[in-house]
């Protein structure tokens, strides 16, 4: 298995979790943070190898859009996240707090709406805590 | 708003406690107060107001401050403390800390009459951030104990402090009382030849997790006038 699949391998062995937000409990997920409404994110998950993938989150026609994008030629986003799969999985898996990374250097945030980096970090602490709650159940 | 930074050259002096019972002190006279612990790297006032974990909450482009009450006064605070999970250690660089010292500064709607800053100890380049930000337009107490070490690590920060053109207003002697000996008459007299104003706080074990507002009023006409 080569690695650039293993980084596939791993984000499918994710799915079983994230299917688990469906629909309606995505759009829980947002009422409680309507600021995400106003916001874009381009989360970047790359492997030991540098292999990176890159998923787009944000609004279109006020309807929430998650989709994989080209990470070499990425569509604008008001903050950029990145980290290694593993980081990512054991942070969606509740074995690791999403600012506790952080302060471990482990994840790497980007502004791009002049915002400070760690402004968005602390919004987005907040989102992650609500996901793996959600997750949970 | 007047920005009051505390602040110190030497850790372990007590800045927290003087910012908080400053604090305190400036709300019981019915000014409105904000409280920023920018001691990012060991940031403790959120025990003494007993905050746990919290939500943070956004209002536009800027965070909101938390509310708390003590002796039925509120304070408006922001720091670290309540959104880190206790006991984790924090292991920023030197962009990361001076973002977040940037975030809490700038972008959380503060509303209060002063801004207290409880910023981190010794002369270090986040400071140097903090004080490029307030240049020109703050206040500042110096807390030391009277001893040699805290002096001389004060002078650096005093050196600092006065390039970057914050007004030092005083400097806070804190645990008065404690130490003895001739050394303490020099500390006093090296502050005084530097045309500062020496506030002492006596030394009370209940005062260093806690809050005496009444041993801060003389600081508090030194920091508003």
């Amino acid at each position: 298995m080569s690695l650039a699949s293993t980084l596939r391998e791993k984000l499918l062995s994710l799915l079983p979790k994230l299917f688990i937000l469906s629909t309606s409990k995505l759009n829980d997920l947002l009422k409680e943070f309507p600021e995400a409404s106003t916001r874009s994110t381009l989360l970047i998950l790359y492997d030991d190898r540098g292999k990176k993938i890159g998923v787009w989150l944000g609004f279109e026609n006020n309807k929430p859009v998650v989709r994989g994008v080209d990470t070499k030629n990425p569509p604008y986003a008001t903050n950029e996240i990145s980290m290694h799969i593993d980081t990512f999985l054991k942070i969606v898996k509740g074995q690791l707090d999403f600012r506790t990374a952080y302060l471990y250097d482990l994840i790497d945030i980007k502004s791009n709406d002049g915002l400070p980096e760690t402004y968005h970090l602390l919004l987005w602490s907040a989102y992650f805590d609500k996901l793996v709650e959600i997750l949970k159940k | 708003m007047i920005s009051i930074l505390v602040t110190s050259g030497k850790g372990g002096v007590g800045k927290s406690t003087v910012a908080a019972n400053l604090a305190l002190a400036l709300a019981e006279k019915g000014l409105k107060v904000s409280l920023l612990d920018a001691d990012l790297m060991d940031p403790v006032l959120h025990l003494l107001f007993n905050v746990n974990k919290e939500r943070i909450r956004e209002h536009g482009k800027s965070l909101l401050p938390l509310k708390v009450k003590i002796n039925e006064h509120e304070i408006e605070f922001m720091g670290l403390g309540p959104f880190i999970p206790r006991g984790v250690g924090v292991a920023l660089n030197y962009e990361k800390t001076t973002s977040f010292v940037i975030t809490l500064l700038k972008f959380v709607r503060w509303s209060g009459d002063y801004l207290i800053i409880d910023s981190p100890p010794s002369s270090i380049d986040v400071n140097v951030k903090l004080f490029k930000e307030l240049k020109g337009r703050a206040r500042a107490v110096l807390v030391g104990e009277p001893h040699i070490f805290a002096l001389e690590d004060n002078l650096r920060m005093l050196d600092l402090l006065r390039f970057y053109e914050i007004d030092v207003r005083a400097v806070v002697l804190n645990k008065y009382g404690f130490y003895q000996g001739e050394y303490v008459k020099y500390v006093e007299n090296e502050y005084e030849k530097l045309g500062l104003r020496i506030i002492k706080i006596p030394w009370d074990a209940e005062l260093q997790m806690g809050f005496k507002p009444e041993l801060f009023k003389e600081l508090v006409e030194v920091v508003i006038t």
